[in-house]
């Protein structure tokens, strides 16, 4: 319908007298309270049927907010919720299995359902409800989490350990491996941790970390000698190549625990000869400490010279005009009396550049 | 002799008089002495009885405590390192205890990251404080025979156990606990009536918050411009 031509036709185009802020819209919108419904009467249920007739009523409101929205899992858990609260477990479970047929992948809708059969002492269903959820996604920790849970809290211990392995059986990370070898070391089976850490590093073996918490773990549940097999069998695994400075330190540093300080020694030197020039800085750190607490002034020497030396190689090798530390370096070898012939060469090798 | 007697009489009469007066007198000043001082002490111990029962340890803490800066302060002054300094003057095991006692794991909420870390701190928690029955696991031990009480997870162990009803409680009072705690990370705002309105609709107003909370950080200055009504 298209106005009349006289209202087009504006004659004052000056703001008017009284203005109205947007604000005062939004207030005065809102205090007019449009969309309140006045809630319906409260009603008194005194008989069955009425009974049944606010249930059926009730009933209908959730199918009803489910036919709108199928894929919220709100409507779905509220509805299951709901007929839970009347006790009627059956139709709850129906709710449940209708929802896992529109999305199996949610893990809300799982996590209720087996909630609501523990919460009802339903132990059997739950586990069932649980086996599925760990069948359907394996990948979701919180499932096995809680059903090991479920498991101990039921005092099933066989049964939390099964899930534990099958739960094993993905590869899952690390954290994972740890709750397994935490309930063993609960219920004190330390033998059976052993053999989860083993298989835990048959998986995870490429970090040294966990090398080194496998260690510590031996340590301290009273088997040094097992930790001593523990880094060797590290040392074996990363090789030559791979050689890693934490493994070697941590190495040290236990044997130093033991009061081997000899076996440290060698560590350390080994590390020294092994590996490459960037990641020895640790490895001269923790020697120097392990020389001054334990060692002889000749010692002590020997390794603060090897890592002076090493700095200035470092500096040599980055620039051969480096005249200072050139004149450093064999002012550090004189004053140590180092070898006449190591002297030498180096004198040949500043004049040669 | 006789008035000289009778007025001496009288005089020691009179000076009798004198002499207990000033005694009754001392004593009324005594009674009325030990009337105030009873007096003070009550108020004392009336005022001693109300102070906050931790009273005396605070006031200890707050003047170590301020002893503690002061000395800081004059450790800083001379240049020198004063934790050093307390380290050395701390003996030896109880050192090691504040030690160990610093490196013991705290952990602090450190808010949401995603429902499976969520998840696994719960778990942690809660195993944490759990306490396994081990003349039960023993007993089971024994009963059940390695093989099944050790299984892989392909031995057959489905429908071997049969909870017990004081167990099956465990598990539904622990769930409850679950749920209880979960209810306390979710706190209720209260009302504020003073709120700008911004909003025609209860719908409205949730997803007006929903935008402040995501567009907030962002346009803080341009709202309050359009408040002030003129740019700064």
């Amino acid at each position: 319908m298209r106005l009349p031509k006289k209202a087009a036709k504006v004659k004052n185009k000056a703001p008017a007298q009284l203005q109205i802020t947007a604000e005062q819209l939004l207030r005065e919108a809102k205090e007019r309270e449009l969309e309140i419904a006045p809630p319906p009467p409260k009603q008194k249920i005194t008989d069955p049927e009425e009974l049944a007739e606010y249930q059926r009523k009730r009933r209908k409101e959730f199918e009803d907010n489910i036919r709108k929205n199928r894929s919220q899992i709100a409507n779905w858990v509220k509805y299951a919720k709901w007929e839970e609260s009347v006790s009627e477990m059956q139709r709850a479970r129906s709710v449940f299995e209708r929802a896992l047929d529109v999305d199996h992948r949610s893990i809300t809708l799982w996590l209720q359902y087996a909630e609501m059969e523990m919460r009802n002492r339903q132990v059997n269903h739950a586990r069932n409800v649980w086996d599925r959820a760990v069948t359907i996604l394996p990948r979701a920790t919180q499932f096995w989490l809680k059903y090991s849970y479920m498991e101990e809290m039921i005092e099933n211990v066989p049964g939390a350990r099964q899930v534990f392995e099958r739960w094993m059986e993905w590869e899952p990370p690390e954290q994972a491996w740890q709750t397994y070898i935490n309930f063993e070391v609960r219920y004190k089976e330390i033998d059976r941790a052993r053999n989860v850490w083993q298989r835990f590093l048959h998986v995870h073996g490429h970090d040294p970390k966990n090398w080194l918490r496998y260690a510590r773990f031996e340590e301290r549940n009273g088997a040094p000698s097992n930790a001593r097999a523990v880094y060797e069998r590290g040392l074996d695994y990363f090789g030559e190549e791979n050689m890693d400075e934490r493994l070697l330190i941590a190495f040290a540093q236990f044997e130093e625990r033991q009061k081997e300080h000899e076996r440290a020694r060698v560590v350390y030197r080994y590390a020294l000869d092994n590996l490459p020039k960037e990641r020895t800085v640790d490895v001269f750190k923790f020697y120097t400490i392990h020389e001054k607490k334990y060692g002889e002034r000749a010692g002590i020497e020997t390794v603060i010279v090897s890592k002076r030396r090493h700095q200035y190689e470092q500096q040599i090798a980055e620039n051969s005009y480096n005249y200072d530390a050139w004149f450093d370096y064999l002012r550090l070898l004189q004053n140590e009396s180092q070898e006449r012939d190591e002297i030498e060469d180096c004198f040949e090798r500043a004049i040669a550049n | 002799m006789s008035e000289a007697a009778s007025s001496s009489s009288v005089s020691d009469a009179a000076k009798r008089l004198e002499e207990q007066k000033a005694r009754l007198r001392s004593l009324h000043t005594r009674r009325n002495e030990s009337r105030k001082q009873n007096h003070q002490e009550v108020v004392e111990e009336d005022r001693r009885d109300k102070l906050p029962k931790n009273y005396e340890a605070k006031r200890q803490r707050q003047e170590w405590e301020l002893e503690e800066l002061e000395k800081r302060k004059e450790a800083e002054e001379k240049g020198e390192d004063y934790d050093r300094l307390k380290n050395m003057q701390t003996q030896a095991d109880i050192a090691e205890k504040i030690d160990g006692s610093k490196r013991r794991k705290k952990n602090p909420d450190t808010g949401f990251a995603d429902y499976e870390a969520m998840t696994m701190r719960q778990y942690q928690r809660l195993t944490t404080s759990l306490k396994p029955d081990m003349r039960n696991y023993s007993e089971m031990r024994q009963v059940m025979g390695d093989e099944q009480f050790y299984p892989s997870s392909n031995t057959l162990i489905q429908g071997n156990h049969y909870p017990t009803e004081s167990s099956i409680d465990r598990l539904v009072g622990d769930i409850e606990k679950q749920a209880t705690k979960r209810d306390q990370y979710h706190r209720r705002r209260m009302f504020d009536p003073e709120a700008n309105i911004d909003y025609i609709n209860e719908r409205n107003r949730k997803f007006n918050q929903k935008l402040d909370r995501f567009y907030n950080q962002y346009t803080e200055d341009v709202k309050q411009d359009l408040e002030r009504g003129t740019a700064v």
